[in-house]
């Protein structure tokens, strides 16, 4: 059943089937980053990578 | 832990020793790794460098260099980055010191046996992932260890948010389990012995998938998340965008994975999974130099330093490495680029650039930013480690362009053809290597400076160390616990920022459907290769030589893959068919050719042509470069062990019926026979039958002779 589902499956929709997946996935990512009210939260997340954590003097 | 004196915020110290640990496996291997490059580079420029030795000759030592440098070198350079990183990102020590020491002890243990059984000539056969079963095992083990001390340390972290280099780390782990555990499933014949599950160009598709997406998930993508942590830290500044670097992430992870097949181009995989492996081949120009950008423009108003810097000076070029290989992968996968550069050294070269100029300068910036750091000291000598730099740049450089003209030279001369006579311009391959080997001295000479270079590292940091304060106490720092509570603005994205375990379903998800779309047409529909009725199993003997084919390493300097194009038809036959290795677990078309195609050599030559020039093939083809294989005509053919392979060969799908694998020995002993006494007529002992030599033979023999002259037309 599967052989004969696939065999009759033209594979040259594929590439197709996969621009378009990319696409979606392209474009979700960039319009869901470059929403309004992200920009100052970005800065925080983007300046959390400088700090270690306080030195804790004993 | 709560601090006695704020009762908000927590004390805690990381785990540095494991990092430390792991710096030295990073030196160590990198030198193993480098010094392994120089030696067959050398071997390749000339033969007599193999030495005549079983265990140093080039088939062996290739398969031990690479994965040494990709898996010792690089590995324990990502594992150092990572924990150091992965700790002060979430302000959390390691989820379990007991478990990074395992970590760490098992990888090495795994690089050093497995180091030792490809010299012995242990070896699945498959680039880049030539150890065998029980260390795939092992491997995924250790993996998972690794996993497990991520995750945890991810759990136990005290900022909600998880940094953009994490998100890579996340990626790396997961994926790399994928890809490892598809392509190492194997049936075992014994304890050193397997054979892959997948056969021919279901078999060529899964290993390039994999071998691909090493690439992408072992050398770019963990470097890419210390890219992201080290560049900010070292130049103390935020990236550049934090936007550019979330369409960064999932835009090369969503399109790397499909784009294994532009290793396949011109073979005798289906026309449309090779334009789908071209399509997003070139489609990861964007991310690829996005990610490039995002990490250059970090950099910006501070070029001062990285002219006076060793640490800026070894990330921005490996940044700029990354973008120029990121260049050439993409155009070398445009069809008619690949005609001229596939199985040349211009590949090698392109790969080159990647490990050498992405991966060694980004571990050479990692390691100079953190070695101070670690042992509280500055580093022993900025000058040396500018000298590093320059003498790595320039020995990459001398390899890249020798690489670049050698194959360039040698694509053409494939293809020339001669327009008066219709027929090729250089019928006999060995005139196309003589005329690149002086570019092999070359790349032999830029690869000394490249180990040279290293070796003043080593030095630079060692003598760092040795002379670092020895009494200092770790340093303990305070941070406020997590708070899961949202702030109210939480949404979308930035929720998922803080759920690792929803972000790394996604993350899988994201790999998976370009696996799925390209892979499960191969396992389930019967179609995808053609039929051929006179496709038939190999014989015992046959069977036993083919794996002192692969345990020789043949395939990394010989393909079996005739492509359909003019020049090749002439030089070497009938274009190869899928069909024709239905059989083959696993598939050998290989990737280079350093020695001809012999996908058609099967009664091409006589066979006492073939016991020549094993022996001593320049005493059949002048100039050729091919080690000499004198073991061969001493070690015996273990016949024992032919019933058990075809039977793990019949539980595979090869259909081998009862009687035949009963009578498996005596028929291969009399096809040994048969050879031998062929042999004796040119005065050849016929003791020499149960030697490897004879098995060897009668593989070569085989090859390329099911699709019968017949099918020309």
């Amino acid at each position: 059943m599967k052989s004969l589902v696939l065999s009759s499956f033209d594979m040259t929709y594929l590439p197709t089937i996969g621009f378009f997946l990319f696409l979606a996935v392209y474009l979700g990512a960039l319009l869901w980053t470059f929403r309004k009210f992200g920009k100052k939260h970005y800065q925080e997340i983007a300046k959390s990578a400088l700090n270690e954590g306080q030195i804790y003097e004993r | 832990m709560s601090s006695p004196h704020n009762e908000n915020l927590e004390t805690f110290s990381y785990d540095d020793k494991i990092v430390k640990l792991f710096v030295y496996a990073t030196l160590f291997w990198g030198f193993v790794a480098m010094l392994l490059g120089v030696t067959i580079a050398f071997q390749l420029a000339d033969w007599k460098v193999n030495m005549g030795l079983e265990w140093m000759t080039f088939g062996r030592l290739r398969p031990l260099h690479t994965n040494a440098a990709i898996f010792a070198f690089a590995g324990n350079g990502i594992f150092a980055g990572t924990y150091y990183s992965l700790q002060r990102l979430c302000k959390a020590r390691l989820f379990n010191d007991f478990l990074g020491r395992i970590h760490f002890w098992g990888w090495q243990l795994i690089i050093l046996l497995g180091a030792v059984s490809l010299m012995l000539g242990f070896s699945t056969g498959k680039e880049y992932a030539e150890l065998e079963w029980p260390f795939d095992i092992a491997i995924a083990a250790v993996w998972v260890i690794f996993g497990v001390n991520f995750f945890g340390t991810l759990k136990r972290r005290r900022e909600k948010h998880i940094y953009v280099a994490i998100w890579f780390y996340i990626a790396t782990i997961l994926t790399v389990a994928v890809l490892h555990i598809v392509n190492s499933l194997a049936l075992p014949v014994d304890l050193m012995k397997s054979y892959s599950v997948f056969a021919g160009a279901q078999d060529a598709l899964i290993q390039w998938w994999y071998g691909h997406n090493a690439v992408a998930f072992f050398l770019t993508t963990p470097f890419l998340g210390l890219m992201y942590y080290f560049i900010p830290k070292a130049i103390n500044r935020p990236v550049y965008s934090y936007r550019l670097s979330i369409i960064h992430f999932w835009s090369l992870v969503f399109i790397y994975i499909w784009a294994g097949p532009h290793h396949l181009l011109y073979t005798a995989l289906p026309e449309w999974l090779q334009t789908l492996g071209m399509v997003f081949s070139v489609s990861l120009w964007a991310p690829s130099w996005g990610g490039m950008i995002n990490g250059l423009l970090t950099l910006r108003g501070a070029w001062d330093r990285v002219r006076r810097e060793p640490v800026l000076k070894f990330l921005a070029s490996a940044v700029t490495f990354y973008g120029m290989a990121t260049f050439e992968g993409p155009l070398l996968a445009i069809k008619s680029v690949n005609a001229l550069g596939h199985f040349t050294d211009w590949i090698v070269g392109h790969v080159h650039s990647g490990t050498i100029g992405w991966n060694y300068f980004m571990i050479a910036g990692v390691l100079y930013y953190m070695v101070p750091k670690l042992w509280k000291t500055q580093i022993y000598s900025e000058r040396l480690g500018n000298i590093q730099f320059w003498t790595g740049t320039i020995g990459l450089l001398l390899y890249i362009v020798s690489m670049w003209v050698a194959g360039i030279t040698q694509g053409s001369m494939w293809q020339a053809i001669d327009p008066s006579t219709g027929n090729l311009l250089y019928p006999n391959f060995v005139e196309t290597i003589v005329r690149i080997v002086p570019m092999y001295w070359v790349r032999a000479f830029g690869g000394v400076f490249v180990l040279f270079s290293f070796i003043i590292m080593i030095y630079n940091l060692m003598k760092t160390i040795v002379n670092a304060p020895k009494d200092v106490k770790e340093d303990v720092f305070q941070a406020p616990p997590l708070n899961f509570k949202s702030d109210g603005h939480d949404s979308g994205h930035r929720k998922l920022e803080g759920l690792p375990l929803i972000f790394s379903v996604l993350s899988v998800l994201a790999i998976l459907v370009g696996s799925a779309i390209e892979i499960l047409p191969s396992l389930m529909a019967d179609d995808f290769i053609e039929k051929k009725e006179d496709v038939s199993p190999y014989t015992p003997l046959e069977l036993l030589g083919r794996d002192i084919y692969i345990k020789e390493g043949c395939y990394v300097c010989h393909s079996q893959m005739v492509r359909p194009m003019v020049a090749e038809k002439l030089r070497y036959g009938k274009p190869s068919m899928a069909a024709e290795s239905v059989y083959d677990h696993p598939f050998q078309w290989g990737s280079r050719r350093i020695g001809p195609d012999i996908a058609r050599v099967g009664g091409k030559y006589p066979n006492m042509w073939h016991y020549k020039h094993m022996l001593d093939p320049r005493a059949v083809t002048p100039d050729s470069i091919m080690p000499e294989y004198p073991w061969l005509f001493k070690n015996k053919v273990n016949f024992k062990l032919i019933q058990k392979k075809m039977e793990v060969m019949t539980a595979l799908g090869v259909p081998y019926s009862a009687e035949e694998i009963d009578k498996g020995y005596e028929t291969a002993r009399e096809q040994a026979n048969e050879i031998t006494e062929g042999l004796a007529e040119f005065g050849v002992s016929m003791d020499m039958q149960d030697k490897e030599i004879i098995a060897l033979i009668a593989y070569l023999q085989r090859i390329g002779t099911d699709i019968g002259q017949e099918d020309e037309e």
